[in-house]
Order: structure tokens, then C-alpha cells, then sequence
């Protein structure tokens, strides 16, 4: 190839991604709201999002992590307009880091846990006083340090003076999602996972499950926060009353979130 | 300092390293020597694992090591226990994982060796295993001592693979890694911070090794 | 005491000889490009002919028509290319050792020895070979080659690229052996006084057999004239 020749590709080539990242940057301002939403939402937040954007017209795209890793993310300046936690603990991070709009966390949902395993798992009867029993020999939980359910799951644990006999069988997960991955496998025989994962199609099919009594563990509220000066701020105060609107609240309560008040 | 996560990482990263030459030596052997039609795809497999994501590599291990694979019910009447959540499975997870690292290398030394030396050698009586061990082996010296260096470091800074199927279990599968980024999950920064600097150290130290080795041997060899 | 039939085709080369070894030395003589060292290479058992058989003494070596080929290492033959192909990494006496490993470890010494002497070579003798000139790799070669005593030694070449002086004394060390030698050449100067068969090779054809100054007198003038180029 010609110098010319390889100038003008050269420089055709750099014109494209010019266009290229001109496009990216252009969709992620034309008036979308950017959503940072914990991994127990994934199941369920899609079809919130569609019919948020039918009934307002707004598009919404949601980032699934751990609350822990988005809260950094968003301490560190990442683009996000809202912070959907799995507890109340995180917002408050990011309110005490002086990003939020609000004073306090905005309660939308309350998490329930439920110990679940796969019908074919040799488990004969699924109760917390069984998990001591010889018949299971690894539990899956959410890491208690960072990921609201685990702490959850090991309050219960203590509560009912499991923890200390049962910390051999423990296998912890990074957060609810991958706890639920582990127990679906197999590689796990029973796991403390989120009632929204335990009610997807998946995990309806393949197991079953017992409601972690509800005074065994500090109630695992969601909080929400708006991220102080985004640019979706107006669209992310929208999503919040939708989020408190009773059909809204219906429909979270079928996928595993009931409500708070 | 979390010095059980360290022994812990050492020990996987040394484990995986000599599973690493035992298999991988043999196989570039085979990869540099073999005219077999099949060879393209058999070197195909082993760079496999460069491309997949770690976590995705995980998440298949992680199924196909279980329970519900004829593969998994085997492996868990051998050891006794299935191999997710245990020390055995992070290294069968880390072999793999680290393969290309071990056979690239060990494959480039041995088709740098003189093909006319090889051929004395089969001329002049020895066998197979005398070859690779008297001939190609002693002047592959550096593609050895490269690859096994990268096949260490390799492991020491593995997350993906471990996160996946390791089970964070404190003295078995919780290592630096992992450590790290735990305490990254719970804003210890300074904590991580420290533990970094181990990992990095750790690393660094294999590589000095490595490069001091190099000079050395340039030296004496002319 | 010994019978070569080769066909064997390499890309557009075709090599297709017949010859027999009668005398102790027998030359393989031609222009480069010939075929000569492709026909060590096969008679060595390093490549494999298209089909063919070659017989030497009472043994089959190879034999396309019943399925016949002995691995290179039991063929006895040494072979001794045009560069040395010494292990660069181990000495002098530890090549020479290579092939032999089956003797006794006094014997083995011994027979080091012997062979280096042979070649005006023991001072070499814990040398690493990647410290030897030209002349003594030569020298080391040879005597590695010699080392397991085989039947036939192969010659690809041996004194190019050696000074005058070398390669007589290297030539006469040679001759003093008693070994039979198949000698490829391009040189006639270096091969015309040797008491030698030859087998002319041209284009992979054989074109002419014979004791070598009855032979190569016929083709003198013309080789004279062709080799010069």
C-alpha cells in the first residue's frame, strides 16, 4: 500500500470511530435513564422498565451488580442517574460520600429470604433444623461482608445457633444471583437465595423452597437514592413514584419483593 | 496480613505450575513433532482458554465439574467430594486455565531447536523420551523456566476461575485474589491496598527470578 | 554388499536411482541440486522414499513392497552432514558418548577416546562443543558417528568449508578406516584421487557407474567445463 493510500485509510478509519463514539455518547444523553440496580433485581426489573417507558415514555437501561461494587462505582463518578440497593446501607454510603439528592434512602421493597435446593439434590426434607443433619454437606450463601441477603442468612444462622455447627458446609458466594447459580448447579445442595430468584422459571423447575421465617433476620429493606446532579434527575424522581404505585407494588410482590409499608 | 490467603495462593500457583509442565511438556513435545493431521486442532484447544472470559470459563467448570455430568459424579467417587468449593478444584480449574501459558512457550522452545540435532540424535540410537529429555529439553532451558514463570504469576493473579468455583473458603479456597477484592467489596481500601502490594510483590519477585536466570545463562552460554 | 533402489518425488524433483555398493568407498557425484544429499537422507532412514528398497549386506533396511522400514537409529549408519550438528551444550566427549550409552561406563570412556584420537581430537575432549572451530566440530562429528562402529558411514560434504591442510589429514584419517563409506561430492578435485567407485548423479538420474577415474575421465572435459561455472 501506497503512504497515500494507507494516510487515507488511515484517516477514514479514525473519522468512523469519530461517528462511533459521537453515537454512543449521543444515546446515553437523549434522555435515558441510567439505572444502577442490585443483582436481586434482575429478574423482575426488565419488565418494570418496559412498562415504566410505556406509561412515560422514558427509556431506562439497568447495570446488575452487587450493591457493594455499584456503590463504589457510583462514589467514583460513574454516569448513573439512580441507585436501586438491596438494603439501606449502601445509599447511605453514597449519601455520607455527599452524591445523593436525598437525606435518606428512599425505601421501595422489602427482600425475602428463603432457603431453596433442587429436587434431585438427595435433600429429604427441607428445614433450617435439617441443615445440621449429615444429608447436607454444603450450603451456599451470600457473602455476609458485602451482599445484603448473606448477612441475612448468617443472622438466621446465629439466631438459631447454627452458625458455629454449620460454618464447614458453608460456601460463600460473591452475591445473592451467584448463591443461587451454585445451589442451581448442584455443586451446592442447598442455598440462602433471594425469593426473586427462587420464583423465576428456572429455579421453579428445577427446585423448591421454604420461607426463612421473617423475625430470624433484620428485615432486608431496598433502598433507593437519586445521584446528586445527573442528568436523568427528573426521569429518576418519575421512577420512584412509579415504584410506590400500588400496581407497581402488586407486581413486585408477585416476583418475590413485597412491600414495605 | 492475611497469610493463609498467601500460603494459600503460593501453594495453588506452585501445584498448577508443575501439573502445568508434567502435562504441558509432553504435549508441546507432541505439538512441535507430530505431522497428524489433527495437530491444528489440538493446539486450537489448548490457546482455547486465552479467549474465554475467566468467569465464563467458571460458570462451565462449575456445571460441568457438578453433580449433574457423568464427569462430576466420577470425579466425586475418586476424590470422595465434588471438585467446586474445594483446593483440588481450583487447581484443576487453574491447569486448565493457564494451559496455553504453559504449552505457547514450551511449544515455541522446542520448534527453535535445530531440526538437525534432533535428527542426530534419532540417528545415533535414542528414543523418543531421550530426545526431549537429553536434547530438546537442555536447550529449551528458557522457554521452560518462561513458561513456568507465567504459568505462576498466571495463577497468583487469577480471580475469575476462583470467584466462580472456589466458594471463598478461608485455608482452601480463598485466595490473595479474592482477598483483595473482598476487601475492596467492603471499602477496606487500605487493607486491600496492603494485600495488593503483596500480590504484586509476589509476582514481581518470580519475574526478577526469571529475568536474573536469563542474564545469567546468556552470560555462560556466549 | 549392498543394493539401493529408490523412487521418490519431492515437489517437481523426481529422484529415481538404482545402484549397488561393491567397493569399500563409493562416491555420489553431481552438480548441486542433483538430488545427492535427499539420497543420504534416505538411505539414513531421516525421510521416506516413495517406494523402493534398500538392501545392505543380509539386511533389509527398507522394502516398499513388503512394508519394511527399520527406524534410523537401528539402521547402522552414521551420518555426518554438511554442517556438524553437534549438541551444543553438552562437550566434546559427551557428543561422541551419545550413541553408545548402551557400553559399560569403562568401555565407554575407552571407546570416547579412541574415537576422538582417531580424528586428532582428544585434546577437544571436555570442550563444550559451542566453543569449537569449523575443523574440530568436524573432527568431533566424525568421530561421534564412528563412535556406536557402524556399517556404513555417510559423508554429506565432509571437507567443505576446511582449509587445505585439515582436509587432507581429516581425507587420510578417513581412508585409514576400515569402514565402508558412501562420499557425496561436488569437488572432482577433492574426490579424483580416491580409490573409490562412483555413482553419477544428475537431475535425480544415475548416469553413469564405475570405478571413478575410469568414469569421470569420459566426462572430464565436459565436467571440468561445467563445474568451473
Amino acid at each position: 500500500m501506497s503512504d497515500r493510500r494507507l494516510f487515507y485509510a488511515g484517516l477514514s478509519l479514525l473519522a468512523f470511530t469519530g461517528a462511533f463514539v459521537h453515537q454512543a455518547n449521543s444515546q446515553q444523553q437523549n434522555n435515558t435513564l441510567r439505572i444502577a440496580a442490585a443483582a436481586d433485581l434482575q429478574p423482575l426489573l426488565p419488565t418494570l422498565l418496559r412498562r415504566f417507558e410505556q406509561q412515560s415514555g422514558i427509556h431506562a437501561e439497568a447495570a446488575f451488580q452487587s450493591s457493594a461494587t455499584l456503590t463504589t462505582q457510583i462514589i467514583d463518578g460513574a454516569p448513573f442517574d439512580l441507585f436501586l440497593s438491596a438494603d439501606l446501607s449502601f445509599p447511605q454510603r453514597v449519601i455520607d460520600a455527599g452524591r445523593a439528592e436525598e437525606a435518606k434512602p428512599v425505601p421501595y421493597a422489602r427482600g425475602t429470604l428463603v432457603l431453596w435446593t433442587r429436587n434431585d439434590s438427595g435433600v429429604p426434607t427441607l428445614a433450617l433444623d435439617a441443615l445440621r443433619g449429615p444429608a447436607i454437606k454444603t450450603i451456599a450463601i451470600a457473602n455476609p461482608e458485602h451482599a445484603p441477603y448473606g448477612r441475612a442468612a448468617q443472622s438466621t444462622l446465629q439466631n438459631l445457633d447454627l452458625l458455629d455447627a454449620l460454618r464447614p458446609k458453608l460456601v460463600v458466594a460473591e452475591n445473592v444471583a451467584q448463591a443461587a447459580q451454585y445451589a442451581d448447579s448442584g455443586n451446592a445442595q442447598v442455598g440462602f437465595i433471594s425469593l426473586t430468584s427462587a420464583l423465576t422459571p428456572r429455579l421453579k423447575a428445577n427446585g423448591h423452597f421454604i420461607r426463612v421465617p421473617a423475625e430470624s433476620y433484620p428485615s432486608i429493606l431496598q433502598g433507593a437514592i437519586v445521584i446528586r446532579g445527573s442528568a436523568g434527575a427528573s426521569a429518576a424522581h418519575r421512577f420512584l413514584e412509579f415504584l410506590q404505585q400500588p400496581d407497581t407494588q402488586q407486581m413486585l410482590a408477585a416476583a418475590g419483593l413485597e412491600p414495605v409499608r | 496480613m492475611d497469610l493463609q490467603a498467601l500460603w494459600l495462593t503460593v501453594r495453588l500457583a506452585a501445584t498448577t505450575t508443575l501439573l502445568l509442565l508434567a502435562l504441558g511438556i509432553p504435549l508441546a513435545f507432541w505439538l512441535a513433532s507430530t505431522r497428524a493431521p489433527w495437530r491444528p486442532f489440538v493446539e486450537a484447544v489448548t490457546t482455547l482458554p486465552i479467549l474465554l472470559p475467566p468467569t465464563v470459563l467458571g460458570f462451565y467448570l462449575l456445571v460441568l465439574l457438578g453433580p449433574h455430568t457423568g464427569l462430576g459424579r466420577l470425579i466425586e467417587r475418586l476424590f470422595g467430594h465434588p471438585l467446586a468449593f474445594s483446593f483440588s478444584g481450583l487447581v484443576v480449574g487453574s491447569v486448565i486455565y493457564s494451559l496455553p501459558f504453559a504449552v505457547q512457550p514450551l511449544t515455541a522452545g522446542f520448534r527453535s531447536v535445530d531440526v538437525a540435532l534432533v535428527e542426530q540424535a534419532r540417528l545415533l540410537g535414542a528414543s523418543r523420551l531421550r530426545i526431549l529429555s537429553s536434547v530438546l529439553l537442555p536447550l529449551s532451558v528458557h522457554s521452560v523456566v518462561a513458561g513456568a514463570a507465567l504459568c505462576f504469576t498466571h495463577t497468583v493473579g487469577e480471580f475469575g476461575v476462583v470467584l466462580m468455583i472456589g466458594g471463598d473458603i478461608p485455608g482452601a479456597t480463598r485466595t490473595l485474589s479474592i482477598v483483595i477484592y473482598d476487601q475492596v467489596q467492603e471499602f477496606s481500601y487500605a487493607a486491600a491496598n496492603r494485600t495488593a502490594l503483596l500480590l504484586v510483590c509476589v509476582s514481581a519477585l518470580a519475574l526478577v527470578l526469571l529475568y536474573m536466570r536469563r542474564a545469567g545463562d546468556g552470560a555462560s552460554h556466549g | 554388499m549392498g543394493d539401493i533402489s529408490i523412487q521418490h518425488r519431492l515437489g517437481r524433483f523426481s529422484l529415481d536411482v538404482e545402484f549397488s555398493l561393491l567397493n569399500k568407498w563409493t562416491v555420489v557425484f553431481g552438480p548441486s541440486g542433483a538430488g545427492k544429499t535427499t539420497l543420504l537422507r534416505i538411505i539414513a532412514g531421516l525421510v521416506e522414499p516413495g517406494s523402493g528398497r534398500i538392501q545392505l549386506g543380509r539386511r533389509t533396511l527398507f522394502d516398499s513392497a513388503s512394508g519394511v522400514s527399520v527406524p534410523a537409529g537401528r539402521r547402522s549408519i552414521g551420518f555426518v552432514t554438511q554442517q556438524p550438528a553437534l549438541f551444543p551444550h553438552l562437550t566434546a566427549s559427551k557428543n561422541v558418548a551419545f550413541g553408545i550409552r548402551h557400553l559399560d561406563r569403562d568401555r565407554r570412556v575407552k571407546r570416547v577416546a579412541e574415537m576422538l584420537r582417531l580424528f586428532g581430537a582428544e585434546a577437544l575432549d571436555d570442550r563444550p562443543a559451542f566453543h569449537l572451530s569449523g575443523g574440530e566440530r568436524k573432527r568431533v562429528a566424525l568421530a561421534r558417528a564412528l563412535a556406536p562402529a557402524p556399517e556404513v558411514l555417510l559423508l554429506d560434504e565432509p571437507l567443505a568449508g576446511l582449509d587445505d591442510a585439515s582436509a587432507q589429514d581429516i581425507l587420510s584419517r578417513l581412508l585409514s578406516l576400515d569402514v565402508r563409506v558412501l562420499y557425496v561430492s561436488h569437488d572432482l578435485a577433492e574426490i579424483w584421487r580416491l580409490p573409490a567407485d562412483v555413482v553419477f548423479l544428475e537431475s535425480g538420474r544415475v548416469t553413469a557407474v564405475g570405478p571413478l577415474q575410469q568414469v569421470l575421465a569420459t566426462h572430464r572435459d565436459q565436467l571440468l567445463r561445467q563445474l568451473s561455472l
